[in-house]
């Protein structure tokens, strides 16, 4: 039994078999990227266990990637494999294995996001780049905000949000990845409260650029027994702040990127950029800042292709803001990788088996037949 | 053997694919910040519109063409530069006009960037000379998305603000911004 | 062997002529340097690019004009230069729309002819501008581009206007404060270098009515008006030959109309302007000897400057290489190449194989050297755009030909390395007539290690895939010619095992190196970006091919078949992928590519199968 199941996973067939589906996802997850941005194919057909073409599920990149783990594992308890002969092979293979095992813990432990800051500034969260959540947030007191912060996962029609802080209870109405606000012409429907009183919150096509959407949601408010009880609606990036008071108790509401915060902060000194000259191509940019820890700063340079690494963070410098005073605002990218270094160790490993297997193989393959 | 490959079969699944809700809540405390939530109250546009058309002269560039604008334009040119052509507008407003800081920031929306505070509008203009007094030039640059931007003069004049607005990219700005300086310097009036 | 070691002799004759000027200490009208598109390079290159931009050439062909001598002929007549026709429309519908005359065989019109249209279609123009890239139709792009070059035309005309001899005064006053004799033509540039003497007489036609001028006044007042006429050319700013002040961090070079903004004029500047207006003038009047002087004196004010030491000696390799066509000719001998090898079939197997070879082997020298310049010329690995990968990638197969057919002498090498090459050399020339080659890099891809490891890696993948495809193609031929020629082909399979293997190590590594390079640079080691998909496409097929051949899933026929697959693949990644984004619609070199990368995925497909079934059906009438 054993030896049979270790036969059928291990074969070269499902092997093939896999490849040739990784193959086919390649392509169309290439070619939606046109249509649909890479972002959106990226979820849709790499990051996913299975996608649908109309009715029919199919396999997605998780579950193609994770058969080709059991396959190259299982190919490890086979006996006749371990020969002198192929040990070359049996490096390379242990490579492979190393390199998808990585693949698998950034998939399902890494982060990625972005830190804004202005020069003279200092910063200690880091924004997620798609994920959104929805922040409730206390701000009767004089020296805290309270916080009550709801993920995107749970912004699913009809899903009830409670939470013993607040003095209410959210239901989620819709939830949208890209939206846009009409002015309302004439008056709104009674029980529309803030924005939805003035302007209707409507679902747009999605951006092939995920970076230029604006995610929008509208949920309902209860158990407040007062006029404050209705349908709110709040699109992100909105410039004037939604509140509501309950129980004298006054609340932000806001849809925001979700927010890390850091155990230090980052403080930007001066932002510096160097273009080649007379174009409009960067030739290089760098932000002076400080790392600032328990209160105690310490200078550091961080360069395209030189980044910071803090605390299992990695933070890169992706980009910039220049506003018309000469202000500027530099843009770190900040990723939190568990899988990070099993590439590195993975291409050494498969390196030094296939120079190995080379150099047992090779000789006979050019030999010149005169 | 069989028992435990199926174990961790189960348990890779799960992990993947993670069952806990309560994951998604936080709840947390952070110092104070300051959510802009004393905003001023939006000063109410005036509604008086002036009857007579004052006639304006200038010194019109070779280059800059006549185009048909909006019929609230009191003139408009097309402007062509090295790689595209902006659109320039002339619109008289009675008159405070809504005010400097509105109009300014609504041109700030025009090309996505944020408002500005009344503070701020001394540092990010120059003032310059025409023949009917000092004008204000604003240039408003969306670093972000260069094909959106927009260099504009106001230029009060007792009874109306005259707004010479140019819209183009952020090249068209940097190309044509002593241009447009020299033009609104030479506006005059003829009657 | 004689015949072989002739041609680099032959070669080495033609290079010592061609290259006098590349050793000269004088600093030649073609040298001057010019800051465009980042960089510091030759007048000459910015000629060929504004002529090519234009004209559709580097050269004026239908008068026999270099650009330079276009681009200063422009310079020193413009009125001539604004109705020559050298502005090349094809479109008819943008034609018919500047409201200018179509005929099916001349399609040239110049800058007076044009211009009136474009200015009444400006509004039009303005509203395509609005419109993204990708959703201009066909027409559309055109009168973009066509608008483009001619507002850039306007502006090269313009630049120099400054320093033109076209203002005189008669009052004998008056030319001596301007310091010049009466009547004498002197330039914009020169009367603003006596800008203060020009002030001091002006007070009185600034102060009186005009009534109470004098003569001498009226003759001030006109050149103050035509001088402000002439200041209207201002806008002209894109010939920046001036090297900034010692001062200024931004290390940008101006041009000449920048100078009169009010600006103070440092000495290394007022030298390079009086020896440029020396120059023109001398141009004007045929006069060689005083062309000559006025470029000494032109050098001695860019020696002047101290800032950035300007490398006279790259300026001059790169005029050089600009006339040398170093790839062109190295095209022609690999063509050469491959037809003697045909001849060799019938006739003299053994001497014209041996010919063919030293031609392929010309051919690499010029390819080889062209690599070289470039590198010295941008001081950085020549792999960094898609052009320069395709030349590398062709440099690559064959040095590796070269040595095959060193080692086999069957022809074998001659036949891979002179087909591979030419067909490179011919998509690099496509590339070529899009724009100037030397570009200068965006910040991620500035850093030199990275891209020497992984973009060689990749291209040594690509090139060694083609590889083992040609391979493919040729085990296939002679399934069908000699089936029964078990030797032979076996060790053509060996071969391209063999080739396979090693493509496989370089694309393998070569993706996961980019994948660290990205790691490193931005904290992401796959992004799933077209880019890297069609990397891993490659991996994937080949790795599939290898491993169904070695579990017995597929038998050497059918592996040749893959790997002539497999070029397909190569040829989507190394190019498709960049459709992806331009967009599959968009006119010109875009659509040029995508035409020929269908045409080439049809010839594979058609040519591998084709071979593939037709060697099955005679295997089973052999047996």
């Amino acid at each position: 039994m054993k030896r049979e199941l270790i036969r059928i996973c291990s074969s070269p067939k499902l092997f093939v078999y896999s490849l040739v589906w990784l193959m086919v996802l390649v392509t169309v997850g290439t070619v939606a990227q046109k249509d649909i941005g890479l972002y959106a194919s990226q979820q849709k057909y790499f990051s996913s266990y299975f996608f649908f073409i109309g009715p029919l599920p199919l396999p997605g990149g998780r579950v193609v990637l994770a058969l080709m783990l059991i396959n190259l594992v299982s190919m490890m308890f086979k006996q006749n494999l371990w020969k002198m002969k192929k040990i070359g092979v049996i490096v390379v293979h242990l490579g492979g294995i190393m390199l998808l095992v990585g693949a698998g813990l950034t998939a399902v432990f890494s982060s990625e996001g972005s830190m804004v800051i202005e020069e003279g500034s200092k910063s200690n969260t880091i924004d997620d780049y798609h994920i959104t959540e929805l922040a409730i947030i206390n701000v009767s007191d004089s020296n805290y905000d309270q916080y009550t912060v709801f993920g995107q996962p749970l912004f699913k029609s009809g899903n009830n949000l409670m939470h013993g802080d607040l003095d209410f209870d959210i239901t989620i109405l819709d939830y949208m990845d890209n939206a846009t606000l009409e002015p309302i012409q004439g008056s709104s429907s009674i029980g529309f409260k803030g924005m939805l009183k003035n302007f209707n919150l409507i679902e747009i096509d999605r951006d092939t650029d995920d970076m230029k959407n604006r995610p929008g949601i509208i949920f309902q408010v209860s158990g407040t027994f007062s006029d404050v009880d209705g349908v709110y609606g709040l699109i992100f990036g909105q410039s004037v702040p939604a509140t509501i008071n309950v129980n004298s108790n006054q609340y932000v509401m806001a849809l925001q990127k979700k927010k890390t915060y850091l155990p230090f902060a980052i403080e930007l000194e001066d932002f510096k950029k160097v273009m080649h000259p007379g174009t409009e191509v960067a030739k290089s940019y760098s932000s002076k800042i400080n790392l600032v820890e328990n209160n105690i700063p310490r200078p550091v340079l961080i360069e395209m292709n030189k980044p910071l690494r803090h605390e299992g963070y990695t933070f890169y410098q992706a980009s910039f803001i220049e506003s018309p005073n000469g202000e500027e605002t530099t843009v770190l990218a900040a990723v939190h990788n568990y899988g990070r270094l099993f590439p590195y160790i993975s291409s050494i490993i498969m390196s030094i088996g296939l120079l190995m297997h080379m150099l047992v193989n090779m000789p006979a393959l050019f030999k010149k037949k005169k | 053997m069989k028992i435990f490959q199926t174990i961790s079969f189960v348990l890779f699944f799960l992990l993947l694919s993670g069952c806990d809700k309560n994951r998604h809540i936080q709840s947390y405390r952070t110092p104070k910040k300051d959510f802009g939530l004393q905003l001023e109250a939006p000063q109410p546009s005036s509604k008086t519109r002036s009857s007579d058309v004052t006639n304006l002269t200038w010194e019109l560039p070779d280059s800059w063409i006549p185009s048909t604008g909006h019929s609230m334009r009191l003139a408009s040119f097309d402007i062509p530069f090295s790689d595209g052509v902006g659109d320039l507008s002339i619109v008289s407003l009675g008159g405070a006009s809504g005010g400097l800081l509105a109009n300014v920031n609504r041109w700030r929306g025009q090309v996505n960037l944020s408002p500005i505070s009344e503070s701020e509008i001394l540092n990010v203009s120059t003032v310059g000379e025409s023949k009917m007094g000092p004008f204000r030039i604003f240039k408003m640059i969306n670093d972000v998305d260069t094909s959106n931007a927009i260099i504009a003069a106001v230029l009060p004049t007792g009874q109306k603000t005259f707004f010479i607005k140019l819209t183009t990219t952020k090249k068209g700005v940097i190309e044509l911004q002593s241009v447009f300086e020299k033009f609104c310097a030479s506006i005059g009036n003829s009657s | 062997m004689r015949y072989v070691l002739k041609y680099p002799l032959f070669m080495l004759l033609l290079f010592s002529s061609l290259s006098n000027d590349l050793f000269a200490k004088e600093l030649l009208i073609t040298d001057i340097p010019i800051q465009e598109g980042g960089r510091i390079k030759p007048l000459d290159t910015y000629a060929r690019n504004q002529s090519l931009a234009f004209y559709g050439k580097r050269k004026i062909k239908h008068e026999k004009l270099e650009s330079i001598d276009w681009l200063l002929n422009l310079f020193t007549h413009p009125e001539k230069g604004l109705d020559q026709q050298v502005f090349n429309i094809r479109n008819p519908e943008v034609v018919n729309a500047l409201e200018l005359e179509w005929t099916n065989n001349f399609h040239r019109y110049s800058y007076n002819e044009i211009f009136p249209g474009v200015e009444k279609q400006l509004t039009l123009i303005r509203n395509i501008f609005e419109k993204k890239e990708e959703d201009r139709d066909v027409f559309e792009s055109q009168m973009i581009e066509v608008y483009q070059n001619v507002m850039k035309f306007r502006e090269i005309v313009s630049s120099l206007s400054c320093l033109l001899p076209l203002f005189t005064v008669q009052s004998p006053e008056a030319a001596q404060y301007l310091h010049i004799e009466p009547g004498q033509l002197t330039s914009y540039a020169h009367i603003m270098s006596h800008r203060e003497s020009l002030f001091g007489i002006s007070q009185g036609v600034l102060t009186k009515p005009e009534s109470e001028w004098s003569n001498t006044e009226r003759e001030i007042a006109l050149l103050l008006y035509n001088l402000q006429q002439a200041s209207s050319d201002e806008f002209a700013k894109s010939l920046k030959i001036i090297p900034p002040s010692e001062n200024d961090s931004t290390g940008l070079w101006i041009s000449p109309w920048e100078l009169f903004d009010g600006r103070t004029i440092e000495p290394h500047q007022d030298k390079i302007i009086k020896a440029l207006e020396s120059y023109l003038v001398a141009r004007f009047e045929g006069d060689e000897k005083s062309q000559g002087s006025a470029l000494k004196a032109y050098k001695a004010g860019l020696l002047s400057y101290s800032g950035d030491r300007i490398d006279f000696s790259v300026l001059s390799k790169e005029r050089w290489l600009n006339k040398a066509k170093l790839f062109t000719n190295s095209l022609v001998f690999y063509i050469i190449g491959f037809i003697l090898l045909g001849i060799s079939w019938m006739i003299k197997p053994d001497l014209l194989r041996k010919i063919a070879f030293g031609s392929l082997g010309v051919g690499f020298i010029l390819h080889t050297y062209g690599i070289y310049l470039r590198m010295v010329i941008m001081s950085r690995p020549p792999i960094s755009t898609l052009y320069e990968t395709v030349i590398f990638v062709g440099f690559v197969i064959v040095l590796v030909s070269l040595v095959i057919e060193y080692l086999r002498q069957d022809g074998l090498g001659v036949f891979i390395g002179s087909i591979s090459g030419a067909m490179l050399h011919y998509v690099g020339f496509g590339y070529a007539a899009d724009g100037d080659t030397l570009e200068m890099l965006v910040a991620v891809l500035n850093s030199n290690f990275w891209l020497a490891t992984h973009v060689t890696t990749i291209i040594l993948g690509y090139g060694t895939s083609l590889m083992a495809g040609l391979i493919g193609h040729l085990y296939l031929i002679e399934k069908i010619r000699v089936p029964k020629d078990s030797v032979r082909l076996k060790s053509i399979y060996n071969n391209m095992f063999g080739v396979t293997l090693i493509a496989l190590f370089f694309t393998l590594f070569g993706t996961i190196l980019g994948g660290i390079w990205a790691d490193q640079s931005w904290g992401r080691f796959w992004g799933w970006d077209p880019k890297e998909n069609g990397a891993l496409l490659i991996v994937l097929w080949q790795l599939m091919m290898v491993h169904m051949r070695l579990s017995g899933l597929a038998k050497p026929d059918k592996f040749a078949l893959g790997m002539v697959l497999n070029n397909i693949v190569v040829i989507m990644a190394w190019f498709g992928v960049n459709l992806l984004s331009i967009g599959l619609h968009s006119y010109g070199f875009a659509s040029g590519i995508a035409v020929n990368i269908i045409l080439f995925t049809v010839f594979e497909l058609v040519t591998g199968f084709g071979t593939y079934y037709w060697a099955r059906s005679r295997k089973k009438l052999a047996v």
